[in-house]
């Protein structure tokens, strides 16, 4: 049903693809609208998600950062939109040009160090982001943040969080068929290349370094539109949203669903933008819950929810013992 | 800036960079020594000072005791994490280790929060906070005992790795496991007393720490600090990560005095992307090599 | 003749070592080029060297009367060089049909937007290159393996793989590097078949680096012997076989009598 990066594959694939499309599109009005924005919020998630595992998962680099570029989006569709009066619509995905810019700004120092470097560098991108936030405030309303408000479509005001559901609905669609189609392209296996060896990739002509940059600018893109819808969608945005708690929590999504894979992704990312909402009910132990059972998916299924699927585990067996190879390689340092 | 001022600056530098020396050469030590990179070593930090605080307002005693107790009860609790929570993840992806550590530090925060209900605390210590005059100068004497304790550590540290069978074997392990464990030494425990010794490491920068700025919850978030003093020095050298917190304490209090608040900041990021561009592999670290 | 490919004063010193002295060879195009030499006589750092790997510290590597020496090791590829490793160096989480199609990267790809977009060129492109990667792997009786990951697989198969993966970038010249080290007999013996036929087929230069005797000897138009980095015989294999240095300091008396 998944292939090896986790698309879609085989008719059961197809026919499971299906059935959910139709579910969400179709069960949503029978709900009420506090599901309407949970979903949403689920949605833009996914769309993060997916874009940061294209980055870590398959082209194998890190980032500490993939907030800043949803804020980048968020603060670039909303300036694009009111201060500039540019229709929403044209907005909201030059927010992610914007951000897809940053990202290869990020990108040109990035593609040139690895491993603690590489993280340190993109939370330094992380911090500077955050500065330039708070000391803009003629473009981003600083500390104060900014509001946002939903756009029209066909002359119609998407106040209802149904209708603005469904229009995240289909955006994420098209960006789960476009991380599907390139991770099935040589672009694709070049990422997937330069993570395992750099050298071999070199050698069959895979330029490394720009390789890895088209992969920071296209995280960086797909989480400018997630920022963009995220900012339409709650109305309001401010600095500390985006903070490196909240690029962890990106990280950890992709972790828990299953690195280098799209389904797991985006299952990651849903379900655990999801279990806050249910852990409501733990109150102040809430936080200590979600650490536990984050704990324990992790020694259950070391290589996340997908580990589950054949694929992930042979995939597991492949890659070196993740310590023994990082202790061979500080013997080596 | 008189030379009276510099030198008060200087003292406070070292001082805030002991506890980023400490907590960056508990991160390096776990990593050499199992490599795992803990991301809940600043929430050990959080756990040594809570436990000196509990210690000291619970029981009835001295600061001396309770700074012993404190490191042995988070030395015995990171080795039983070690052993039950991080040993079942010994095959894993790097990163499925890393957000395990996260998820560790997310749950020993909340707790510690839920446990000790006021937001911020402070730590009595045998010190006062008030400047002792030495000519000119006035420092503040929990400065010179941050900074005495820590040069102790240290060099108790080097004499442990160099002289001690155990310090040998943890030597061993962490630069070649497999050699090692055809030389009897067993592996696994090497592991757990490795970060035992990094969480015993972290507390005590907490109860250090505590007097400077206070008990809370996420005073944790010293490890951002440590992590840069860490890679600066080449994460690989614990001499490194040592000499690096130092530097940035020291420049941060400097440039904090020249620049202000928003330096402070700034200012350790900035350091790393110097070094970074001019030696990639930190201050003292060595490039990796691949045999194709 | 005009060298397709020659490196001229070559030398190439680590700290603390000379892998390569001086050293100038010239590679005839369409021919079959042996190098061989005791370990640590520099053949994979030549390799290295005129895959871009490894930097030389002085001389000059010459490829079609252009000057690549320095150049990034995506450029000299995309200049028509290919090579295989010595430990195979394959995508190890990768399925040995996934491993082949990286080979068309050079060759194939349409571009960023094409792939990102799905267009129908793009599809047709990946139809194609599933087609000729299958086909090299059958060329290569690695088929069977199509779908296995390649960690699971036997060294033998990885060596064959890496000669699949490299030879779908339709090199000019190939280095090889050991392609025969853990196969048996009959597989050495395959695979330098169908090596050789592609070479044929394809106009390609090879330039193999061996410690199989048979295997180059057969194989092999010319030989070049390094030894301390230094060329120390270069003729035909009989002329190698026979010539007493060779012998004195690789091939041993044995093999002057084979």
């Amino acid at each position: 049903m998944f292939d090896r990066v986790g698309g879609i594959a085989g008719a059961r694939g197809r026919v499971a693809l299906l059935a959910l499309l139709a579910a969400l599109v179709g069960m949503p009005p029978l709900f009420d609208s506090y599901y309407h924005f949970l979903l949403s919020l689920m949605l833009i998630n996914v769309i993060v998600a997916v874009g940061l595992n294209l980055l870590i998962g398959n082209a194998g680099q890190i980032s500490l950062c993939h907030s800043s570029f949803m804020a980048i989006g968020a603060y670039a569709t909303i300036y694009l939109s009111t201060k500039l009066g540019l229709n929403y619509w044209l907005a909201m995905p030059l927010g992610g040009v914007v951000a897809g810019a940053f990202g290869c700004i990020l990108g040109l120092p990035a593609v040139r160090v690895r491993g603690f470097y590489l993280a340190v560098v993109t939370l330094g991108f992380l911090e500077i982001i955050q500065i330039v936030i708070e000391q803009t405030p003629g473009i981003t309303g600083g500390v104060r943040g900014m509001s946002a408000s939903r756009p029209e479509l066909f002359g119609v005001k998407l106040r209802a969080d149904l209708h603005f559901y469904y229009v995240i609905l289909a955006v994420t669609a098209a960006a789960l068929y476009c991380a599907h189609t390139l991770l099935h392209s040589p672009t694709g296996r070049a990422f997937n290349a330069i993570r395992v060896s750099e050298s071999a990739a070199a050698t069959l002509g895979i330029p490394v370094a720009r390789t890895k940059l088209i992969a920071f600018i296209v995280a960086a893109f797909y989480a400018g539109i997630g920022g963009g819808l995220f900012a339409t969608l709650v109305g309001f945005i401010d600095p500390l949203e985006f903070g490196v708690w909240t690029s962890i929590r990106h990280v950890v999504f992709i972790v828990v669903g299953g690195l280098g894979s799209i389904v797991g992704s985006a299952v990651g990312a849903a379900v655990l933008t999801a279990l806050p909402e249910i852990l409501r009910g733990f109150k102040e132990f809430s936080e200590f819950v979600y650490g536990g059972l984050l704990l324990v998916v992790l020694i259950v299924m070391p290589r996340g929810l997908v580990g589950l699927w054949p694929w992930w585990r042979a995939r597991g067996r492949a890659s070196p013992p993740a310590r023994t190879a990082a202790v061979d390689k500080a013997r080596a340092a | 800036m008189t030379a009276a001022v510099a030198l008060q600056l200087l003292v406070a530098g070292l001082s805030t960079g002991s506890i980023y020396a400490l907590v960056a050469l508990g991160l390096v030590l776990v990593f050499k020594g199992t490599g795992v990179v803990n991301f809940a070593q600043g929430e050990f930090v959080t756990l040594g000072a809570y436990t000196a605080l509990f210690l000291s307002v619970f029981t009835p005693l001295p600061y001396a005791a309770v700074f012993v107790l404190t490191v042995l009860l988070a030395g015995a609790v990171g080795m039983a994490i070690e052993r039950g929570l991080l040993r079942p993840l010994i095959r894993a992806p790097a990163f499925t280790v890393v957000i395990a550590t996260l998820a560790i530090g997310l749950m020993i925060k909340n707790a510690l929060r839920l446990a000790w209900q006021e937001p911020v605390s402070t730590l009595p210590t045998p010190f006062s906070s008030d400047p002792i005059a030495l000519g000119p100068l006035r420092i503040n004497p929990q400065y010179l005992w941050v900074i005495g304790c820590s040069l102790l550590l240290m060099g108790l540290l080097v004499v442990f790795f160099r002289a001690s069978r155990l310090g040998k074997a943890m030597r061993a392990v962490a630069q070649n496991q497999d050699a090692a464990r055809l030389m009897g030494i067993p592996v696994g425990r090497i592991y757990s007393i490795t970060f035992g010794v990094a969480t015993a490491i972290a507390a005590i920068a907490g109860v250090l720490f505590a007097p400077l700025i206070g008990i809370e919850a996420e005073m944790g978030g010293v490890i951002i600090k440590g992590f840069v003093a860490a890679i600066v020095g080449g994460f690989s050298s614990l001499t490194g990560a040592v000499v690096s917190g130092l530097l940035i304490g020291v420049i941060e209090a400097f440039g904090g005095a020249y620049f202000g608040g928003i330096f402070k900041n700034v200012v350790a990021f900035a350091i790393l992307i110097a070094v970074l561009l001019l030696r990639p592999h930190g201050l003292f670290g060595r490039a990796e090599a691949h045999r194709v | 003749m005009t060298a397709i490919l020659s490196v001229e004063r070559l030398t190439l010193r680590y700290i603390g070592l000379v892998a390569l002295a001086d050293l100038s060879v010239a590679f005839a195009p369409g021919a079959i080029h042996g190098l061989i030499g005791p370990n640590g006589a520099g053949k994979t750092t030549l390799i290295n060297a005129i895959s871009g790997l490894a930097t030389a510290s002085e001389g000059r590597i010459l490829f079609e009367g252009r000057d690549i020496a320095g150049l990034a090791p995506h450029l000299i590829a995309a200049l028509g060089i290919g090579r295989t490793f010595q430990n195979a160096e394959v995508f190890a989480d990768h399925t040995t049909l996934d491993n082949a199609m990286v080979g068309f990267y050079r060759t194939m790809r349409r571009g960023f937007w094409h792939d990102v977009l799905g267009t129908p060129g793009k599809r047709a492109a990946e139809h194609e290159m599933r087609r000729r990667a299958e086909a090299l792997l059958d060329r290569f009786s690695v088929a069977g393996y199509r779908d296995a990951v390649a960690a699971d697989l036997p060294f033998g198969v990885l060596k064959r793989i890496d000669l699949a993966r490299a030879l779908a970038a339709r090199p000019r010249v190939l280095l090889l590097d050991e392609p025969t080290s853990g196969m048996s007999a009959n597989e050495a013996q395959a695979t330098i078949t169908v090596c050789r036929a592609l070479a044929q087929e394809h106009g390609v230069t090879l330039i193999v680096v061996e410690h199989n005797m048979r295997v180059i000897m057969s194989l092999a138009d010319t030989i070049t012997v390094l030894h301390h980095g230094e060329k120390i015989a270069e003729g035909t294999p009989e002329d190698v076989q026979r010539d007493p240095v060779v012998i004195d300091t690789y091939l041993g008396r044995g093999a002057a009598r084979a």
